[in-house]
């Protein structure tokens, strides 16, 4: 196993994945960024404010919680904790990474946020920082996303975002993301791109991984005091990869800590599985592992979750799965539509579907027999809600 | 000097301003994409710009969005944009191709650039490839005499400007707005002074691009300028006429153009 990168070599790398293929009109934009970021996270009031906001205006630190009715009915005596995303303000880990953002924009200047949204949960957090921060607000979000999340279009509507939906390609999250990146070239002089994943070009994947980190940095304290004992395996959902790569790294440095990265397998329809069914590409300014045709173009992903449809992955994640130091796995629609109900039934937890994959992997292990050591720490990153109609739909 | 640097310099030579079209390889389909090619010789552009299709082009607009759209619709690929592009360059034109990395990056650089040279290229322009990341790309281009074309955008600092421009070949590329392609009309004031900035640091003809939509801009950008680009406004032109008479219509607008920046020629034959 090749030591992973934890810190990129040469700008903006993760081993050989990352980069910053974007125009030119963007990089004084990003490079200034980066300056801006260093200089913040070396400063003692904006780390503060920030912790801060986390406590008291997300609720942090969120609890770990002891599945016990779910370790029952799967089986297998491991014992199974769920870190707590869900029960942020605005009901995801996205949060974490739109209040840093937030603050890194007014440090800088900037008065309008502009971001996409896949779930709407990136969405709904930016426009909350925004209100909060009386910042001009504008979200993208592909028209397809819109249908099928209705209630959090809505939410970021009341939270005064401009909410704009998106015809072009697969209708989904890659869209969003093209129409986010040309607003952002149009107006980079005034507005601040809140990149809501581990993707993108350097440095958002650092940038979002960090403000992320306080997902890993309470869960391993929190798993310690409870158990004295490191986990033994950590499992995330991953699309473009921020609460995976929130929860994974404060456990990279131990190598008996298996990182296990949960992909959206789809359906007949197709599916979303960049890691374990890509090839390294570029998309979106950052090169990584990609779902693309012989040809070089991106081929459209499916998924249930609309947070997990996208056919690129953060760099990070890319150099951990050639790394080895965290695999990656599939589970499909069926399999994560189950583990969603095995939550709401068992635990009395709405999960949400993105979520839901990362359950789902513990039904898996649990019918190979891998379910017998533990404890197993999995991160719930966020809440059902905007899921009902979805689900509704597919039981109907 | 290169083939690119070669035909951009001897129009300065003659006192003649660079009209470049921009065709998307495979747009509205590929025999027509060749028609059009020959239409913008005859309306004397020497260089011309073919855009290879890519399924996400982040730089560009609603026009060319939509003609690299139907041009992969229609199965346009890389291979078979770089056999149009052997088509077309044998005609003399100098032919630059603009595109996305990811294609290329699929097919390996190397192969790439044995494959655009071989088609007789002269030059590539990659939007998404900003100096930081040109560097392979570049001396496999080089060495194969097809020239790496540089962006500058008006965010670009001075001293960048500086980096950038230094080892430039053919023409420098200057982004008129602050934006994708064809959404907005530059200024010609800014673009003026934005010509004079990056003017100091260069002796390579300066060529602007982006949101150029006709006769008048392209004459007011050309007051400092050596040359324009036309993309958006010739895919809309194409929308227009429709397949059949694209090229007519091409030429006919071409003409204007030309007219318009190089007014002592003359109405050409």
């Amino acid at each position: 196993m090749r030591a992973p990168e934890s810190n990129p070599p040469r700008p903006g790398r993760f081993g050989v994945y990352g980069g910053q293929y974007v125009p030119e009109t963007l990089m004084p934009g990003l490079i200034a960024l980066e300056a801006a970021y260093r200089e913040a996270m070396a400063d003692p009031s904006f780390l503060s404010e920030l912790a801060s906001l986390l406590k008291d205006f997300s609720g942090r630190p969120t609890p770990i919680y002891r599945a016990v009715n779910l370790e029952a009915e799967l089986g297998g005596g491991a014992r199974i904790y769920l870190k707590r995303e869900d029960l942020n303000h605005t009901g995801a880990h996205k949060i974490n990474n739109s209040l840093g953002q937030a603050l890194l924009a007014r440090r800088m200047g900037k008065r309008r946020l502009v971001a996409e949204t896949g779930a709407g949960q990136h969405g709904v957090a930016t426009a909350t920082v925004a209100a909060r921060a009386r910042m001009e607000c504008t979200i993208y979000m592909g028209a397809l996303d819109m249908e099928r999340q209705r209630a959090n279009v809505l939410r970021m509507r009341l939270l005064g975002a401009e909410v704009v939906p998106v015809h072009a390609g697969s209708r989904t999250l890659k869209d969003a993301i093209n129409e986010a990146i040309r607003d952002w070239v149009a107006k980079v002089e005034t507005t601040h791109y809140v990149m809501g994943s581990t993707v993108g070009p350097h440095p958002y994947p650092t940038i979002v991984r960090d403000f992320q980190a306080v997902i890993g940095n309470e869960a391993r304290a929190q798993i310690l005091a409870a158990e004295g004992r490191l986990p033994s395996m950590v499992i995330a959902c991953v699309g473009g990869g921020s609460n995976a790569m929130g929860i994974f790294n404060a456990f990279l440095a131990d190598p008996d800590v298996a990182l296990v990265g949960v992909e959206a397998g789809g359906s007949a329809a197709g599916h979303s599985a960049s890691l374990s069914a890509g090839a390294p590409g570029v998309l979106h300014g950052a090169l990584s592992y990609l779902l693309q045709d012989g040809d070089g173009q991106v081929s459209p992903a499916h998924s249930i979750a609309p947070g997990l449809d996208y056919p690129g992955v953060g760099p990070q994640h890319s150099d951990l799965k050639d790394s080895g130091r965290a695999t990656y796995v599939q589970v499909d629609d069926d399999e994560a539509l189950a583990a969603f109900h095995d939550l709401c039934r068992f635990e009395g937890i709405i999960p949400a579907l993105e979520s839901s994959h990362a359950l789902a992997w513990l039904r898996k292990l649990a019918n190979t027999g891998g379910l017998t050591s533990g404890p197993i720490l999995v991160n719930l990153s966020g809440r059902g809600d905007k899921d009902l109609e979805s689900v509704q739909e597919v039981l109907a | 000097m290169m083939k690119l640097t070669r035909a951009v310099e001897d129009l300065r030579a003659k006192g003649r301003k660079g009209v470049v079209p921009f065709f998307t390889a495979g747009y509205p389909d590929p025999a027509t994409t060749l028609r059009l090619v020959a239409a913008a010789q005859q309306a004397g552009c020497e260089v011309v710009e073919l855009g290879l299709p890519f399924s996400d082009p982040i730089a560009d607009g609603p026009a060319i969005q939509a003609s690299s759209q139907k041009a992969l619709a229609g199965g346009m690929t890389l291979n078979g944009a770089l056999e149009l592009a052997a088509e077309a360059a044998r005609s003399g034109v100098a032919l630059v191709l603009m595109g996305y990395v990811n294609p290329l990056l699929h097919m390996g650089m190397e192969r790439f650039a044995d494959r655009a040279a071989t088609a007789g290229v002269a030059g590539l322009i990659l939007p998404d490839v900003p100096r930081e990341e040109s560097r392979e790309i570049r001396g496999l281009l080089v060495q194969r005499d097809v020239a790496w074309v540089d962006l500058v955008a008006r965010t670009t600092p001075l001293e960048r400007v500086k980096v950038i421009t230094a080892d430039a070949e053919g023409f420098v590329y200057l982004v008129s707005v602050t934006g994708v392609t064809g959404t907005q009309a530059p200024r010609a004031d800014e673009v003026e002074e934005f010509v004079e900035r990056v003017g100091c640091h260069t002796a390579r003809p300066l060529y602007v691009g982006f949101g150029v939509d006709g006769p008048s801009l392209a004459r007011a950008m050309t007051r400092r300028a050596d040359g324009v680009i036309i993309g958006s406004a010739l895919v809309e032109v194409i929308e227009r006429a429709g397949p059949a008479a694209a090229p007519v219509a091409v030429r006919t607008f071409l003409d204007e153009v030309q007219q318009a920046v190089n007014p002592t020629e003359g109405s050409r034959p």
